[in-house]
């Protein structure tokens, strides 16, 4: 077991092999070797997302790790935005959340959460217009009328005949 | 309030739209990567500085039907920055005019293709695959010189209601360092150009239209010149000139692995014998065959000679077809493979006297066949019955579960169009522990001409053979 303190000062006794989900704290966890007492803290996050986090590396403990230099699985992870449905589920948070686990995932370096998060996000955006992804994101439409122009005439351009 | 999606930093954002891109990438603006650059200035800003995004191009029909092709494709090619291109071309200038045969209609849309080709030269030395359908006249244009970056290259050719009655060549100037995969059908090629190549270690020949390829003698050439090959698929199109053998000592191909090999010519007689008869490959793995409508009885021998002379080969997948009588020529060949996991035959007889033979019976010793094989694939074989196929599969499952002795377990059987089979027995043999079972001896298929095709041709092409 190791504990691992969060930024709100939360701490949290979490299995080694779960733990190891995460690069950075697999990484973190080698340097302090076997001394169970001292504490990891994750500066970046709080204890309601790692808590999330924690959710996800306990379902994903035993999957297989992917290499860091894998282009081939890199490639491949691409190419698909299929999300198994137990990640579907976990991943169904209101979008403070949802970015909240995908910056969590970037920071404590865990691939296959950071994946996760993305193509839903990317699903999001997939088959909506600019106004139909302003609005769901809450986005304001800051373009300039020149900036507005060009974009007419690359829609212009891209126009059935 | 800023909006939450933009507490990201830049590069998640950048990760987020790389899986936003479509499966087949357009030039359409309803579709990422143009989609992103008119959300916000963020957005683009992010998406413009991405070369990523714009780094595969999808040159077809539909981004021709574009307003404004040329634009469009310089933006792609500017915003890749110095990104590898992935180009797929699939272009068939006949879409629409072969009905009218408009010879004008066919130059204008010749022209239109040549223009789009010209705006991606001056680029090339960043290409790193290029693929499809392109006509011939075109394909000729490409100059492949300068391509330094090229690994792909993977070509069809489309005949053209105007093709010359020379055939047009693609001509490889100069060694591509990078280029390990070649792969081409219906065009031609030059010759010496391809044994520049020598890097290469995956080559398809389909079809080719050289006037003297591809026969034997001229296959065997591609073997000897290009020594890094491991997976080969050679379509032999051409009559040979001499009389077998090629050469009084074999060929050693070293690192040969897999290997594909098709006669399928109706309009002439060809012969495989020459090639089986004039090389060795001692690394092999994979070996397929598949004859035309002559195929001659002599190249079962042929074959097994170039198993025996290739030494204890590690031969675990080999494939048939039309291949006309297999028993007792196939026996032969299985006994010299004992390492075979995959046996597929498809259109060629397999008969009775061949199933009893695969039948494995402790009882026998060592005059046992195959006793690793796992997949058993026939398809179009006409010649047996349950009662000849049963047995087979019976006798390499386990009943209890337990590991059999001596012999692996059957994982995979695909019997499709293969007559014999009565519905009673495909239930048995579902109820048999193979982990995969296809049975489709009633296959049909609608014809494009309406109602049902009740034969279907049953083939194992190469890149699935490869690939499995």
């Amino acid at each position: 077991m190791v504990i691992i303190r969060t930024a709100d000062k939360e701490k949290f006794t979490v299995d080694r092999d779960v733990a190891e989900c995460s690069v950075l704290l697999k990484n973190l966890l080698e340097d302090v070797g076997e001394n169970e007492e001292e504490e990891i803290p994750v500066q970046n996050i709080n204890s309601s997302v790692f808590r999330k986090v924690l959710e996800w590396c306990e379902h994903h403990k035993n999957d297989p790790r992917p290499a860091s230099d894998d282009s081939a699985a890199e490639e491949s992870r691409r190419r698909t935005t299929d999300i198994s449905e137990w990640d579907q589920k976990f991943i169904a948070v209101d979008q403070e959340m949802l970015f909240e686990i995908i910056l969590a995932a970037n920071y404590l370096d865990i691939k296959p959460l950071l994946d996760v998060g993305c193509k839903t996000v990317a699903n999001m955006i997939k088959g909506k217009t600019p106004e139909e992804i302003r609005k769901l994101f809450n986005i304001t439409n800051d373009f300039t009328p020149e900036e507005e122009a060009q974009i007419r005439r690359e829609n212009e351009w891209a126009e059935d005949r | 309030m800023q909006p939450v999606i933009n507490t990201l930093p830049d590069e998640l954002l950048r990760e987020i739209f790389k899986y936003c891109l479509p499966e087949h990438p357009n030039f359409r603006s309803e579709f990422a990567p143009l989609l992103l650059t008119h959300v916000c200035r963020r957005w683009t800003a992010v998406a413009s500085d991405n070369p990523e995004l714009w780094s595969t191009l999808h040159l077809n029909n539909p981004a021709l039907r574009r307003k404004s092709i040329l634009p469009l494709l310089d933006l792609w090619l500017q915003r890749s920055g110095s990104w590898p291109l992935d180009i797929d071309v699939d272009i068939s200038i006949l879409d629409g005019v072969v009905r009218n045969l408009n010879l004008e209609e066919y130059r204008r849309k010749q022209n239109v293709y040549r223009t789009l080709m010209a705006v991606i030269f001056p680029h090339k030395r960043r290409i790193h695959s290029l693929q499809g359908t392109l006509p011939m006249s075109i394909a000729t244009d490409l100059g492949f010189d300068e391509m330094m970056s090229l690994e792909v290259l993977d070509l069809v050719g489309i005949s053209e209601m105007t093709a010359s009655s020379q055939p047009l060549a693609l001509d490889l100037p100069e060694q591509l360092p990078k280029l390990t995969v070649l792969s081409l059908e219906n065009v031609g090629l030059i010759q010496q150009s391809l044994y520049r190549q020598h890097q290469l270690s995956q080559l398809e020949l389909s079809e080719m239209r050289n006037p003297f390829w591809m026969n034997c003698s001229t296959a065997v050439e591609i073997l000897r010149q290009l020594p890094n090959l491991h997976t080969a698929y050679i379509g032999l199109n051409r009559p040979n000139d001499f009389m077998l053998p090629l050469m009084t000592t074999r060929l050693e191909v070293p690192k040969l692995r897999f290997l594909y090999v098709s006669w399928d010519g109706w309009d002439t007689e060809l012969d495989a014998r020459p090639f089986f008869d004039s090389i060795r490959a001692p690394k092999l793995e994979r070996l397929a065959v598949r004859g035309g409508a002559e195929t001659q009885t002599g190249i079962w021998d042929a074959l097994l000679r170039f198993i025996e002379a290739s030494g204890h080969l590690p031969l675990t997948h080999l494939a048939i077809g039309d291949m006309g009588a297999t028993d007792p020529c196939l026996l032969e060949v299985l006994r010299a493979t004992p390492t075979l996991t995959h046996l597929t035959v498809n259109h060629a007889l397999v008969t009775p006297p061949l199933l009893r033979a695969l039948v494995w019976d402790p009882q026998r010793g060592d005059s046992q066949l195959v006793p690793r094989l796992k997949s058993i694939r026939f398809g179009g074989c006409e010649d047996f019955e349950d009662a000849d196929i049963v047995p087979v599969l019976e006798s390499r499952v386990s009943r209890s579960g337990r590991p059999l002795e001596g012999v692996s377990q059957l994982e995979e059987v695909v019997l499709r169009q293969c007559a014999g089979l009565r519905p009673e027995n495909e239930k048995y043999i579902r109820r048999l522990r193979i982990s995969k079972v296809i049975l489709d001896s009633n296959e049909t298929l609608v014809s494009p001409f309406g109602g049902l095709l009740d034969f279907i041709r049953v083939v194992e092409g190469h890149r699935d053979f490869f690939a499995k």
